[in-house]
């Protein structure tokens, strides 16, 4: 009887909230701070910046080839007497594009199959995670050109192939994390509640996946900005009428003694952005790792 | 005769140790081994033993949580041993369990309110409205503050964790909770608010309990029946005063002797147990009690003895004791 | 009789600088320990026990920090040793077990190894009679065989022999103070049992003074001959074994007291007295007495002034502005 009359009080005089806690420690993290407003910066300038600009992607000024930079081209022209400054805008909207994409849809199809197999085990997990292995042995560059090849270049092909190849990480990670999560007793007391498997992969454990899941997603944003670049300055990736910073440095190689801001350029802004997504990953495992709280 | 709301049939859950290349089982462990018992509506029903006992394999295997190996679980009048999973999903209703970690058992990005209503949710009871007034209420019923709905299960202490457990348990007005160590993961002065809680809603909503712990003390004070286990087995069961005034099994004997009393002035003399609890890969043969058992005979390692009933609802598993309570102990030469 | 003083803590101060604030885990405990006395320090979790007695040896990690006092052992202050000297003085005159032996056993060397070690390390003897007298250790501590557990690794053991070899490790030097930090906690009943009785027998015969560390009362009323009660980092009652059992003056102490179910109550099913609400957090501590929020007997001097220790009779010291004046009169309310 004395029980129902306790009154209850809290540890913490303010109410705090997981996010709230995560936000207040990757806050802390310098370095995270840096490139997220990097981050910031340069999504801005690939998708904002460009509205108020005259010059659309493919404009080029003839009469102005291997132009210095002067008030007119903040950056000077190209071989093409494209202006360089409204290339690397252009450019940056693929690259993050092609980064995110390649970051987020084998994140989705790696948690699917890392959550069946880690949840399910046994059978399911046996055959998923052998189909996992049999990608992890695929050398992924002639795959590359292989497809490149079939399906021909562009922004889709890229994205496709890296998330044909990309979701092997993440489901292990997730079947890792299910294999110890389904064995804790918040998951027994689901069961014994009857939730349905289904509801407790998603609802109940899945948010418990995404810390690592998220850290691994914002290193692979820069990973996948440097194999478009890659790929792209092999003359595989995506054709140079769309510029990306990658075959814009594939462009300019001839040039490099010529104009070496058409190299420099280019190849800052892809040091700057997956430097960047690098630091804001080392601040989210940080920020989220659990054994730093209760 | 009181009803009986579950009945334990000859239950064995064994648990296999895999090994070599092909995670072939190599070994069983005979967490439970061959118990039966009756709960009876309304009572609190106790299985105290140490660790490996088998006690709380026990109370998950009854709510289908861990599959039997063999035997039988009856849930008022219905055998359940071998429902599958959306075959017991309407009889989890009437069938609840608390946890001993308040923890470990509260999913820690769910805010507490979607916690305590999700019962509710998954038996479609009301619609979304009616199940936060209803998790609401019974957050006041477990003596938590409405306002801290949104909350998330960091935010509390051990013993506020432990109500959040017990509203998650009690929202669906269930007949029959399994209590798997409520108290012992609790400091001391928080262990008596959740046991005055235990019991008084007991009273209030006419619940059954399945109670497991290892603290005799605290057993003692919430049960009307007993059952002592070791080694997967059950030892003996009796009501608490007889249990505790009169226990005939010498494990039990043993087991009360060894509690410390929190009194200065009474030295007793106590039983020691030599030697350690064996393993339950290779338990002992026969009695599996008997490797420290101080009355062992060599009949001990080749029987082991029944539980049997040897007068008013007392059950005794030892060849030494006989009907009407009569034991006939010798100490080994 | 009057005994030599062995151990004296006076107003130690251990706090933790941590980002959201200072905790003051421990805050101005004042001890006194003699020779071959048992002295049990009690309380909840967050009372700050644990961090007295690795203070006393100095083992306090970051970010934690020594605030201030003294611990003045055999007349000598340690705050002020060298670290050279300090480690000379653990394991040999003052040992300490703690609850888990595994965590504080190395996992690659064997049992006898590791007690070997601490003989060879503190004592001038050559290696085959620090294993003589390894093996007599182990066999003191009553590990069976102790020739061929002597190879034995920590993992092969169990919980209980586990905590016999650190038993032996602790005493291998002959400390004159023995910590014993929560050492049987995690054992079950009937290997505590064991463990008890060993440790009891052993202070007899090696005349060594123990702090014993626990949050279990009824394991106090057993072991020591002095206890202090101790609440968020401050001594709250403090007297012999038998005044803190038959006569508590602290509403905390006497709270305690009341809400364990023990084997000596005589209701059963019915409500404890309960200690309401709950330990502060150590961020938000309350203004006056700690224990205020909580105490019954709570006036508006509890609110804003924090009680003194003050011998209330011979030998029995409580910080309570209205201490309670006869234990039986209060039960009966």
């Amino acid at each position: 009887m004395s029980t129902l009359r306790t009154e209850v009080q809290f540890t913490e005089s303010k109410p705090e909230s997981y996010l709230s806690r995560v936000t207040k420690r990757f806050l802390k993290h310098k370095l995270a701070i840096i490139g997220l407003i990097s981050v910031g910066s340069i999504v801005i300038f690939s998708f904002i910046v460009p509205l108020f600009f005259e010059y659309g992607s493919t404009f080029s000024d003839f009469s102005y080839l291997y132009g210095s930079p002067n008030s007119q081209y903040l950056l000077g022209t190209d071989s093409m007497g494209h202006d360089l400054f409204t290339r690397l805008m252009y450019g940056g909207r693929i690259s993050l594009i092609v980064g995110f994409s390649a970051a987020i849809i084998p994140a989705i199809f790696g948690i699917i199959v890392g959550a069946v197999a880690g949840y399910y085990g046994g059978l399911a997990d046996n055959i998923l995670m052998r189909i996992t292995d049999a990608f992890l042995s695929v050398p992924a560059f002639p795959i590359y050109m292989a497809l490149a090849k079939l399906m021909g270049q562009g922004v889709l092909n890229i994205i496709l192939v890296f998330s044909f190849l990309g979701w092997m990480t993440n489901a292990r990670i997730v079947r890792g994390m299910y294999l110890s999560l389904k064995e804790n007793e918040y998951t027994e007391a689901a069961k014994a509640i009857g939730v349905s498997n289904a509801r407790i992969i998603f609802r109940h454990l899945l948010p418990n996946t995404m810390a690592p899941i998220l850290v691994s997603m914002t290193l692979t944003v820069g990973g996948a900005i440097l194999s478009e670049a890659g790929l792209s300055f092999l003359g595989l990736g995506v054709p140079p009428s769309t510029p990306t910073w990658g075959n814009m440095l594939t462009n300019s190689q001839q040039d490099i003694f010529l104009a070496p801001r058409l190299v420099i350029w280019p190849g800052i802004m892809i040091f700057l952005t997956v430097l960047s997504f690098n630091f804001i990953g080392d601040g989210l495992r940080d920020a989220l790792d659990p054994k730093l709280y209760r | 005769m009181k009803k009986s709301i579950l009945e334990v049939k000859n239950l064995k859950k064994y648990f296999p140790v895999v090994g070599g290349v092909f995670s072939k089982p190599i070994a069983w462990v005979k967490a439970v081994d061959d118990i039966s018992f009756n709960i009876f509506e309304g009572e609190t029903f106790s299985l105290v033993g140490e660790s490996g006992s088998g006690k709380t394999t026990t109370g998950k295997t009854i709510l289908k949580l861990l599959e039997p190996t063999a035997g039988q679980i009856i849930a008022e009048d219905i055998d359940i041993t071998n429902y599958s999973a959306s075959e017991m999903r309407p009889l989890r209703r009437d069938m609840q369990i608390i946890f001993q970690d308040p923890y470990g058992s509260l999913n820690p990005r769910l805010p507490v309110g979607e916690i305590i209503r999700e019962p509710l949710f998954v038996h479609r009871v009301g619609n979304k409205k009616e199940q936060e007034e209803k998790a609401i209420e019974t957050m006041k019923v477990v003596g938590l503050r409405p306002e801290y709905l949104r909350r998330y299960p960091h935010e509390f202490s051990g013993g506020q964790r432990q109500r959040i457990g017990i509203a998650r348990a009690i929202v669906l007005n269930p007949k029959f909770i399994v209590a798997d160590e409520p108290v012992s993961a609790l400091d001391a002065s928080i262990q008596s608010q959740v046991l005055n809680l235990l019991m008084d809603l007991q009273q209030k909503l006419s619940l059954t309990y399945l109670f497991i712990a290892h603290n005799l003390a605290v057993v003692r004070h919430v049960s009307d029946r007993i059952g002592v286990m070791y080694l997967g087995k059950l030892m003996e069961i009796a009501n608490t005063q007889e249990l505790f005034n009169n226990p005939l099994h010498p494990y039990t004997q043993a087991l009360l002797s060894a509690i410390p009393i929190p009194d200065p002035e009474i030295k007793k003399e106590r039983i020691i147990l030599a030697g350690d609890i064996p393993s339950p890969i290779n338990p002992p043969s026969g009695c599996v009690f008997r490797t420290r058992c101080i009355y062992a005979k060599d009949i001990c390692a080749e029987k082991m003895p029944q539980l049997v009933d040897i007068g008013s609802g007392h059950f005794t598993a030892c060849h030494f004791v006989k009907k009407g309570g009569k034991t006939e102990f010798t100490k080994k030469s | 009789m009057k005994k030599e003083l062995l151990l004296e803590i006076k107003d130690l101060k251990t706090y933790f600088y941590t980002d959201t604030g200072i905790v003051k885990a421990v805050d101005g405990i004042n001890l006194k320990l003699h020779k071959s006395e048992v002295l049990g320090l009690v309380g909840e979790s967050g009372c700050g026990k644990s961090v007295a007695s690795l203070s006393i040896l100095r083992l306090v990690d970051q970010p934690g920090k020594n605030a201030g006092g003294e611990v003045i052992f055999k007349g000598e202050d340690l705050l002020k040793k060298s670290e050279e000297e300090m480690r000379k003085i653990r394991g040999s005159e003052i040992a300490m077990i703690f609850q888990e032996p595994m965590t504080a056993l190395n996992p690659v060397y064997t049992i006898g190894n590791q007690v070997m070690e601490a003989i060879l390390i503190h004592q001038d003897v050559n290696e085959e009679e620090a294993k003589k007298k390894t093996v007599k250790m182990l066999e003191l501590v009553g590990i069976p065989d102790p020739e061929k557990r002597f190879n034995e690794y920590p993992h092969e053991m169990s919980g209980g022999m586990r905590q016999r070899a650190m038993i032996a490790m602790a005493l291998s030097c002959n400390p004159d103070l023995l910590i014993s930090d929560e050492a049987t906690t995690a054992l079950d009943v009937t290997i505590q049992a064991q463990i008890l009785e060993l440790m009891k027998d052993l202070q007899k015969k090696i005349e060594a003074a123990i702090l014993f560390i626990t949050h279990d009362l009824a394991l106090v009323a057993e072991m020591a001959d002095t206890v202090a009660v101790a609440y968020m980092g401050k001594i709250v009652e403090y007297s012999s074994v038998k005044n803190i059992f038959k006569d508590p003056r602290h509403p905390y102490t006497y709270g305690l007291l009341k809400s364990i179910p023990s084997l000596i109550t005589k209701k059963t099913k019915q409500p404890l007295l309960a200690i309401e609400g709950m330990i502060p957090s150590p961020h938000n501590m309350p203004k006056g007495c700690y224990f205020h929020p909580r105490c019954p007997f709570a006036t508006d001097i509890c609110r804003k002034q924090m009680p003194e220790l003050k011998e209330i009779k011979p030998g029995h010291l409580v910080r309570c502005f209205n201490p309670i004046e006869n234990a039986k009169e209060v039960s009966k309310k």
